[in-house]
């Protein structure tokens, strides 16, 4: 082949390369940042934490249930049921997409998906088992509102709870409100984070976060955070066989 | 009266832990932790049941089990049930205890051991464990190939406590990040015979072995397993083998599977109106799946398929033999077909093809609290099915209310059709 015509066709090939690139709408890598911000101003990389998971129903009664849970990078959470006693001793482990329920009698953990509720209530495991969002979702855009910004989050594949996400953030990358929608745009849920708390080691993050959905209307869950410290743990106490032992770990 | 001490104490539990559960807005106490020292943990839950047996009088089993006592359409029993869970733990030992007392109608008090057994950490990711254990290998929801440490799960009822296994158990668990694979498990199962009353030793030729391998791979949980038993059984050969799978494959969906491998396991059939055995070999396996729909209904479903069950025709054969049985009037004749029943078909499973498929809906109508299931088991071989009903209501803390049925569907000599009773069962069960 000539070498004039082969240079001609890798100029209109390297063309085409350049204009499907340029029609995929960039996201800027500080809009990546933006998100790893939130997440650190929200946890730490590796804790332990305290937390009270209240569901109130239509006709007022409310369920509540104290968790002791331990995170390690972005990837890795396990949880333990603290109270009431009908669920003390139930553990949860995620692995990335991966998560399981182990229920003393039961005797093996069992697999369970992000959409199911280990508690029944408005929060599914997803948002009760939270993962860093940069783990679990891309910005594709971001808006400036007042002070603060408005992220627009797509999730990286089909086994995350919601197809996208709408979320706020403060001018200091303090989360207040996240929107989820499913793939065919339809709100989900909402999650309103509150009353912003100094949880000592330079973590001040709000305390509550409530949530509401026009699906399960009447119902409210809120979340609260009592207490949050650094720690680190081994990666063995993320696998199955060290469920049933997370209790070992609260000092 | 002892009836209604045992009510009584039922009760008490109930109040005490209804005034517990109190509302906290804002601030919440956080539990003391348990291990911070070694520290003995108490847990359990007393339950009160009521089952009430519709008897089936035209069943052969009913006709068996009843000959020469005073019958009568309805039956009914009442056991109190204590559940006592003791957990004494240290960083690298624990101790663990599970127990399970009975108060029957008659007065009399039962007592079974569930779990008894002791556990050290070393090495890191070692733990050698000793004493009776209950496994749950497989991933199957009401139906296991690779159960082969496991008590038979009974679809009917697959929350039932069975007693656990005495095994010496090592495990090694790791946390890999190696490409695709994200956590391993290797498991090693000693496990001696059980041995007749008054016999205490064996030769240890008699141990069964029995491997697991686990890991995180693709984010699917994987399992490989190999078990030896020196004997044939009717569950398991003499050598098995077999993996089981489990993965989610979108935000609402899981699916999973099961495939075993048995050489030279038992097989019970009637021929010429008398149990004979063979020895065979086949596959046991199992593929099912667990869905949460937008309708906030979960939808489990599994197919079984076990090559050591009977055929539709050796089926025909058992139930022909119990109604011979029963229709002989002779007590010979039925207290042979009794221990027949009792010896080599007692298992929750007889045949070789089940469906499976269980729907449950939380708060349907509104109605808080309220979780009602509705589940079928469909025999393949013969068309027999037994539907299940469960209404289960949490008004309160620490309770839960159960009311439930199983009504067994199916022709004279068919699988569920011979069943002798229609059982309804409502269990007031309180947690401390």
């Amino acid at each position: 082949m000539n070498k004039s015509l082969l240079g001609s066709k890798i100029l209109r090939l390297s063309l085409i390369l350049w204009s499907f690139i340029m029609a995929v709408p960039m996201v800027r890598a500080d809009d990546n940042d933006i998100l790893k911000r939130i997440d650190r101003n929200l946890m730490p990389e590796s804790y332990e934490s305290y937390r009270q998971i209240i569901d109130v129903y239509p006709d007022g009664k409310k369920k509540e249930f104290t968790v002791y849970t331990v995170k390690k990078g972005t990837d890795k959470t396990a949880m333990l049921f603290l109270a009431p006693a009908s669920e003390k001793g139930r553990t949860t482990l995620r692995l990335g997409e991966n998560m399981w329920l182990l229920i003393p009698n039961v005797a093996k953990p069992v697999r369970i998906t992000s959409l199911q509720s280990i508690t029944g209530g408005v929060f599914n495991n997803s948002d009760i088992m939270q993962l860093e969002y940069s783990s679990e979702y891309n910005v594709q855009g971001v808006e400036k509102d007042g002070s603060g910004v408005i992220l627009t989050l797509q999730a990286k594949d089909q086994t995350v709870a919601y197809d996208h996400l709408k979320m706020w953030a403060t001018g200091g990358d303090i989360i207040t409100k996240i929107e989820c929608y499913s793939a065919s745009n339809m709100l989900i849920k909402t999650l309103e984070f509150k009353n912003i708390k100094d949880f000592g080691n330079g973590l001040i993050r709000p305390s509550v976060i409530e949530t509401y959905s026009p699906l399960y209307k009447g119902y409210k869950s809120s979340m609260i955070l009592g207490q949050i410290t650094p720690r680190t743990f081994k990666d063995d106490v993320f696998t199955l066989n060290f469920m049933g032992q997370i209790g070992s770990l609260r000092k | 009266m002892k009836r209604i001490y045992g009510y009584l104490l039922v009760g008490v539990v109930a109040l005490a832990v209804h005034g517990t559960a109190r509302a906290q807005d804002s601030t919440f106490e956080i539990p003391p932790p348990d291990t911070s020292s070694p520290s003995l943990e108490l847990n359990g839950s007393v339950s009160a049941n009521y089952t009430a047996l519709f008897n089936r009088t035209d069943s052969p089993l009913y006709q068996l089990s009843s000959f020469g006592k005073d019958t009568a359409p309805v039956t009914a029993t009442y056991p109190v049930d204590l559940y006592l869970n003791g957990d004494y733990q240290n960083p690298n030992a624990g101790a663990h205890l599970k127990t399970l007392s009975e108060y029957a109608n008659d007065g009399s008090v039962s007592f079974s051991l569930i779990e008894a057994y002791g556990s050290f950490s070393f090495l890191d990711a070692s733990v050698v464990s000793v004493g009776k254990r209950i496994y749950s290998w497989g991933k199957g929801y009401a139906f296991n190939a690779v159960a082969y440490v496991n008590a038979i799960k009974n679809p009917e009822d697959v929350d039932a406590l069975s007693p656990g296994l005495l095994a010496l158990d090592l495990a090694y668990t790791k946390s890999i990040q190696a490409g695709p694979l994200d956590n391993g498990a290797l498991e090693l199962l000693l496990i001696p015979p059980t041995l007749p009353s008054g016999i205490t030793a064996t030769d240890i030729t008699d141990t069964a072995y029995a491997l697991r391998l686990y890991l995180l791979l693709w984010n699917t949980d994987i399992d490989l397993m190999g078990y030896y038993h020196p004997t044939s059984t009717q569950n398991f050969g003499v050598w098995n083998g077999g993996f089981d799978f489990s993965r989610n494959i979108v935000a609402s969906l899981e699916i999973h599977g099961e495939l075993s491998y048995f050489y030279d396991r038992t097989k019970y059939t009637i021929t010429g109106g008398s149990p004979t055995s063979e020895s065979i070999n086949g596959l046991t396996y199992l593929a099912g799946l667990r869905w949460l729909n937008s309708w906030n209904m979960t939808v489990i479903g599994e197919y079984f398929h076990d090559d050591g069950g009977l055929a539709t025709d050796e089926f025909s054969s058992y139930g022909t033999y119990l109604r011979n049985a029963a229709d002989s009037n002779l007590q010979s004749a039925i207290s042979s077909a009794l221990k027949t029943k009792t010896t080599y078909f007692s298992a929750p499973r007889l045949q070789k093809d089940y469906g499976y498929l269980k729907i449950s809906s939380p708060e349907p109508f509104g109605i808080v609290d309220l979780t009602p299931s509705v589940f079928t088991i469909y025999n393949f071989n013969d068309q027999s099915d037994a539907i299940g009903l469960s209404l289960q209501y949490n008004p309160f803390t620490n309770f839960t209310g159960t009311v439930s049925s199983t009504i067994p569907i199916g022709g004279s000599n068919t699988e569920y059709g011979i069943r002798p009773s229609v059982p309804l069962k409502v269990t007031a069960q309180f947690f401390f």
